[in-house]
């Protein structure tokens, strides 16, 4: 049995949970879910060590997040006796809204996805490849729309890279660009962890871990 | 031993030397400022491909290859490095007049070398990534902490801002290099380059902060560190610019394209009219800096737009002059931000009495990126209007009334800082406690600000040089 085809659903799910959830425990897991679930649709256009390349410099980006969050007491102020991780899962505020705004998102991807004009180039032959790479790219945009809080906009920005890396590595599979792509991530991920570090700290009865 | 391992990879190997020096900044600014200077003297003088005496008979190669990828130096891209370097140098030796975070220098450096990889890369299209991974680390020294500065929220969301556009930027240009082996593929299929130019032109659109993409420059003018935002503005944007032009005089499909010119025009029109509205009813000196910078890139890209040697000599001209200008604000503004901890104008009564030094440096920095008559970024502006009221007046119209509301905007200030606060009485004017090298760079500052205004001569054939080599226009 294909893999595409779950690999899509694991995009999906993770891609939108990304965007309605703001707990950075979960938002961690959906980012490396997405790493994985890329690596598994790349598998079917490129050749394993390309889908390899891209899964480790996953890891590396989510480790790198990961820790911060972790440090940052996964974003909840400190409080004696409990650990971040610890702390009750709390729903985001306007969670109807960003639920509409991801159905409407993914539909609008998927159905250009759909439509043979618009499909990228290199993927016209990959359909399931072809709508996760839409469906990425708009969750990623939306993402980017709905926060300013850097640690959720860096992985609404790496959502975003993904599904294009996703179409980009149909059109040219070189392990150069594979690589400079991955230091590219590696440095948002740098980047963004040190903005959600600053910001954290800058905020009154912040703690870490 | 190669030059683009040289340009790229010494000033990457001495930043983390430079930050581990930061507690003696006499050192750490020294050996910036030295190796800088050197770098961009080797950039103009250095022979390629030939025994040089001078290091005991050993050639520098202009070309290396890194993971299957060219870089190369060719004679445009030494002109721009030189320009960049030099510019960074002139930053870099004043940012001993005030202080500044650890990071700044070194991240400066790391940025410095990313930009130049983006020069050398062959094919141009992978400059993209570079201009990623720079904006990755500009993101270090905007949020630097200053002196008399918290860092608020803003400051972290203006670095955000900036490296998410230069991050939706980088798909658009790597999409071309595909759009472009396509077209070699098929030469009579003329709709590949249809979409490459497209996708180009919305590439640089994004990273040169074209209305609706600029909230970054007002958010960074007005919360980054000065230096570190004038960094941003002047050697960050120098490299988008000379990347464009790289462009345009490499591919005749682009350079030759009557379509691609009328988007600059339109771009630049519209950067400097929202500019000069935005800029109207400001009462913050960082702020204002932000919309004077809009103005200034739409004064480039109208240069550019112009598809002429003499219009692109000109933005040049603009470029290099944004560069004196913005030392001089950058140092003046941290000063004031750091003796008062607000560069709002409600907040700086009888500053200018307390400090006019500073206060004469943004005032005159401010009127030289507006292009005020007798300041160095008069000359520039003249000739671009000049230029652009024979072929595009509506645009002439249009930046002038960029520089008239930022010369209003200068007054303002001005006032703002001259008053006093009706009750006390009017203070005595005082000269604050700075060593004579500072005292000795502001005078330098704003003797070149001015004495370039009188003399623009004695930096234009350099400009126009570098003009000429960075295009081969056909239009």
């Amino acid at each position: 049995m294909s893999l595409s085809l779950p690999a899509l659903i694991a995009l999906l799910v993770a891609g939108s949970v990304l965007v309605v959830v703001s707990d950075w425990r979960v938002s961690v897991v959906a980012l490396l879910v997405e790493y994985a679930a890329a690596a598994v649709l790349l598998s079917q256009i490129v050749i394993p060590e390309v889908a390899l390349a891209k899964l480790f410099a996953g890891l590396f980006v989510v480790t790198v997040l990961g820790i911060t969050a972790w440090q940052l007491n996964f974003g909840y102020p400190a409080r004696p006796g409990v650990a971040g991780w610890q702390t009750r899962f709390e729903l985001p505020t306007a969670l109807p809204f960003r639920l509409m705004a991801v159905v409407l998102a993914v539909v609008a991807a998927l159905y250009l996805a759909s439509q043979p004009q618009w499909a990228l180039p290199g993927l016209d032959q990959a359909p399931v490849i072809n709508a996760a790479s839409y469906a990425l790219m708009a969750l990623g945009v939306l993402n980017l729309g709905l926060t300013e809080e850097p640690l959720a906009a860096g992985m609404g920005l790496l959502t975003m890279l993904l599904g294009f890396e996703i179409f980009y590595s149909a059109v040219e599979p070189s392990l150069a660009v594979v690589a400079l792509i991955a230091a590219v991530e590696l440095a948002i991920a740098l980047a963004v962890s040190y903005l959600a570090a600053l910001q954290h700290t800058s905020r009154p009865g912040a703690g870490g871990a | 031993m190669s030059a683009p391992i040289l340009f790229v990879i010494l000033p990457i190997l001495l930043a983390p030397l430079v930050y581990l020096l930061h507690r003696s900044r006499p050192v750490d600014i020294g050996l910036t400022v030295v190796v800088t200077v050197v770098l961009a003297a080797l950039a103009l003088a250095l022979p390629f491909n030939q025994p040089v005496a001078a290091l005991g008979g050993l050639s520098i190669q202009d070309t290396t290859i890194i993971l299957g990828r060219s870089f190369t130096v060719q004679p445009a891209d030494r002109l721009a490095l030189a320009f960049m370097f030099s510019q960074a140098a002139l930053l870099f030796l004043v940012s001993g007049i005030v202080e500044t975070g650890a990071a700044l220098l070194p991240a400066s450096l790391g940025v410095l070398g990313c930009l130049a990889a983006a020069l050398f890369v062959r094919p141009f299209l992978f400059a993209a990534i570079f201009l990623e991974l720079a904006a990755a680390l500009a993101v270090f020294m905007l949020v630097a902490e200053e002196p008399g500065h918290t860092l608020s929220g803003q400051a972290t969301r203006g670095a955000l801002r900036c490296l998410v556009y230069t991050t939706l930027g980088l798909p658009f240009i790597l999409l071309t290099g595909w759009l472009l082996e396509a077209s070699a593929a098929s030469p009579a299929d003329t709709s590949f380059t249809n979409e490459a130019t497209v996708a180009l032109m919305i590439g640089f659109m994004v990273l040169l902060a074209v209305v609706p993409f600029h909230s970054w420059v007002p958010a960074i003018a007005e919360h980054a560190p000065p230096l570190a935002a004038a960094f941003v503005f002047s050697v960050f944007c120098q490299a988008v610019v000379f990347l464009l032009l790289s462009f345009l005089g490499s591919y005749p499909w682009l350079n030759q394209n009557p379509v691609v010119y009328r988007a600059l025009t339109l771009a630049g029109g519209g950067m400097a009219l929202f500019g000069a509205v935005f800029a109207f009813g400001q009462r913050n000196f960082g702020r204002s800096l932000g919309y004077a910078m809009m103005i200034d890139i739409g004064a480039v890209m109208l240069g550019i737009g112009l598809g002429s040697q003499a219009g692109v000599a000109a933005a040049l001209t603009a470029l290099a002059l944004r560069g004196i200008a913005l030392p001089l604000w950058a140092v003046g503004l941290a000063q004031m931000r750091a003796e008062t901890g607000s560069d709002r104008f409600d907040d700086l009564r009888g500053f200018a009495r307390r400090d006019p030094i500073a206060a004469g440096a943004i005032i005159i920095g401010m009127l030289s990126l507006a292009g005020f008559p007798l300041t160095a970024g008069f000359p520039g502006r003249w000739a671009l209007l000049s230029l652009l009221a024979q072929i595009h007046p509506t645009a002439a119209v249009l930046l002038l009334l960029g520089t008239v509301v930022l010369s209003f905007l200068a007054a303002r200030g001005l006032a703002a800082m001259l008053q006093t606060t009706e009750p006390a009485p009017a203070q005595p004017w005082s000269l604050p406690p700075i060593s004579r090298a500072s005292a000795a760079l502001y005078a330098l500052g704003v003797t070149v600000v001015l004495v370039l205004g009188v003399f623009p001569q004695w930096l234009l054939p350099a400009v126009a040089s570098t003009a000429s080599a960075l295009t081969q226009l056909n239009h």
